[in-house]
């Protein structure tokens, strides 16, 4: 079987005066039909830009470059804007952290949901307003109907962010892209909301790329994970693999400044140092000016990509000298 | 020994809609809050959004005069004190460094304008503090001169840990300090606040939404639900053994970084509701799994149980018995 996405090896960077931008830095990776894949990574590592690219909506600056980009077999990079956007909306759908900058506030949420169905050429008015009310209910909405005449402002945060993942699947998309979709969210609606949008894709087939910064829900609702890092993946694996024995000194790093558990009311373990700059090429790995392992070797080129099943890390340390070594920064935070 | 800071019986009404033709809602804020934070404590304020933490703070800061209520800071009503006595002994951190400091001014002019505002010290001084403070938290002295355009965001809530301390606070009101931060700039933030605490025997209200930062961080935790304080205890009761429905929601809620546990069970509850037409009775009784007759009719006192206080109709004897399966809440 074709997975649905297929990125190998791509580029995007934005031209400023001082050099270019390289914010995504020659990353592969394959999302199958139905299954959950996770983006994982702090502010700046490139984790929503690679998936705008997907879409063809990066900034209008930016160079996109790979080997290879494909949904459903389709090339991306080569494919005319028409044919672009007759795929966004339909196959491939969007939902974003804010869910009040998604929806028009001068529009009821019916008039909304229906338009999406309509304006793709899906069916008439009424097969569209028969969908908006049954995804409306899907996604715990009850007595849907009279409640299309609502418009955003009139319901909670919690809800809107609902009416927009029913919004997301009007026109049943093979893919979601979902870019920290309960970031905005109070903790108690969080589970919630993960909880809607695993529901629906799995009653729909639905894949989806779910980009997070936050380790919680990536462990609850992914299947896969990649860890994202100055633009590069460190690792990828089944969130099982990735979470129980993480490979890459950054992950384990991200790991352990969780708080709670081992360092209750003590010092927590923190990465030391910030981000290289990302303008212009890194030479060797891309997380050595903070990692406690760093050595020669790590100087210099690109770190290769080590397989041990369907875990892939770019580390040339082996997982027994991470695992032993640990987090020795815990005492020097600054 | 008298408290550092004692909240009694605070109510913050806020009119709203109101025109010269109509009469308008009001919001309660603050519901009868009361609490007190000894010296050197860490208490935790949790809840979500619309809950009135913020404005809680804001009353204890001096900035929104309660509607009814008082607050003693060192024994003394806050009313009766100077604002500028009390801006130097209580200092805020707020969630956003990006919006809480001045774009158009250096570093170390940050820092140390709150000593500028106070006129007692030479400016030759206060910039000396000022490098002082930024040693202390961290930041390097080559970003005296720098703009917080050009900081980090990790950075820039260095710079705002600097500005609160640079006047010997006594207090420090911390309004979620760590939300906006990466999860490894968080882990910083924390120990730097925590050190902060040691070096200069701090106390700190900590207000957040993230238990598993509160579990790390307080001493004590009180859960504020439409207004009220519904629990208050040790952080280890609270958090990990809470009594109120609403505690143990809050706990549920929490997704931790463990993928054998998946997602809870799918329950639409109604959410929060809406706070200028709160509930009557106890205000959680509409999304409460164990809620019995009494519930819509009577708003609970708060009753000690254990070492906390819980304001729930199911740990108070004189309804208990009428609760459907009050067995289950005995532990």
């Amino acid at each position: 079987m074709n997975p649905l996405v297929d990125i190998r090896n791509l580029h995007v960077s934005i031209p400023l005066t001082a050099g270019d931008l390289k914010v995504v830095r020659g990353i592969s990776y394959t999302v199958e039909p139905g299954e959950t894949f996770a983006i994982v990574g702090e502010s700046g590592c490139g984790k929503s830009v690679s998936s705008l690219a997907l879409m063809g909506l990066q900034p209008k600056q930016a160079r996109v470059e790979a080997d290879r980009m494909t949904f459903e077999g389709a090339d991306i990079l080569s494919m005319p804007r028409a044919a672009l956007s007759r795929i966004r909306g339909v196959r491939l759908s969007m939902i974003f952290q804010d869910p009040m900058t998604a929806l028009n506030p001068v529009y009821t949420i019916g008039d909304q949901l229906t338009e999406v169905y309509t304006a793709h050429g899906l069916g008439g008015r009424k097969a569209a307003r028969e969908r908006a009310i049954d995804l409306l209910e899907r996604v715990g909405l009850h007595n849907a109907g009279a409640r299309m005449t609502l418009y955003p402002h009139q319901l909670s945060g919690g809800l809107r962010q609902r009416v927009v993942i029913a919004m997301a699947m009007m026109c049943h998309p093979m893919l979601i892209i979902a870019d920290e979709p309960t970031t905005a969210l109070d903790v108690t609606v969080q589970a919630l909301t993960l909880g809607i949008l695993k529901k629906l894709q799995s009653e729909f087939g639905t894949a989806m790329i779910l980009i997070s910064h936050d380790l919680g829900v990536v462990a609850n609702v992914a299947d896969r994970v990649a860890v994202m890092y100055a633009g590069e993946i460190v690792e990828t694996g089944t969130v099982a693999e990735v979470f129980a024995a993480p490979r890459h000194p950054y992950t384990h790093g991200l790991m352990s400044c969780i708080p709670g558990g081992a360092h209750l009311g003590g010092r927590l373990p923190t990465i030391p140092g910030t981000v290289p700059s990302l303008i212009g090429e890194i030479d060797g790995c891309v997380f050595r000016n903070r990692c406690h392992l760093a050595r020669g070797a790590c100087n210099h080129g690109r770190i290769a990509e080590r397989l041990d099943g369907g875990h892939a890390y770019r580390c040339i340390h082996d997982p027994e000298t991470l695992a032993r070594q640990g987090q020795p920064h815990a005492e020097a935070t600054r | 020994m008298t408290a550092l800071l004692e909240a009694r019986d605070l109510s913050v009404i806020f009119p709203i809609g109101r025109t010269l033709f109509r009469a308008g809602q009001s919001l309660r804020a603050l519901n009868n809050v009361q609490f007190s934070l000894e010296r050197g404590e860490v208490l935790a304020l949790v809840g979500e959004s619309g809950c009135g933490k913020s404005t809680l703070a804001k009353v204890l800061l001096g900035i929104q005069a309660p509607t009814a209520g008082e607050v003693f800071f060192d024994g003394r009503p806050l009313a009766d004190q100077s604002r500028r006595d009390l801006a130097r002994r209580v200092q805020p951190i707020f969630q956003d460094p990006y919006s809480s400091l001045n774009p158009r001014h250096t570093i170390a002019d940050l820092i140390a304008l709150p000593l500028f505002v106070r006129r007692e010290v030479s400016t030759a001084q206060a910039r000396a503090e000022a490098r002082e403070m930024m040693g202390l938290v961290g930041l390097p002295r080559r970003l005296e001169h720098a703009y917080p355009g050009q900081l980090s965001g990790g950075q820039r809530q260095r710079v705002a840990i600097a500005r609160a301390l640079v006047t010997r606070p006594e207090l420090v009101i911390c309004d979620e300090p760590t939300s906006a931060l990466d999860v490894s700039v968080q882990a910083q933030i924390l120990n730097l606040l925590q050190e902060m605490k040691e070096t200069f025997d701090l106390t700190y209200l900590f207000i957040s939404h993230d238990l598993s930062t509160v579990r790390h961080f307080s001493d004590r935790v009180a859960v504020m639900y439409l207004g009220q304080i519904v629990e208050i205890g040790a952080t280890a009761d609270v958090i990990d053994r809470p009594l109120h429905p609403y505690a143990q929601k809050l706990k549920n809620a929490v997704l931790p970084a463990d993928p054998s546990r998946g997602l809870p069970p799918l329950r639409f509850d109604g959410g929060f509701p809406d706070p200028t037409n709160p509930p009557p009775g106890c205000p959680f009784h509409p999304r409460c799994p164990d809620a019995f007759e009494i519930c819509p009719r009577l708003r609970p006192d708060r009753i000690a149980q254990g070492a906390s206080q819980v304001a729930c109709h199911l740990y108070d004897p004189r309804h208990r018995a009428a609760a459907p399966d009050h067995s289950a809440k005995e532990t």
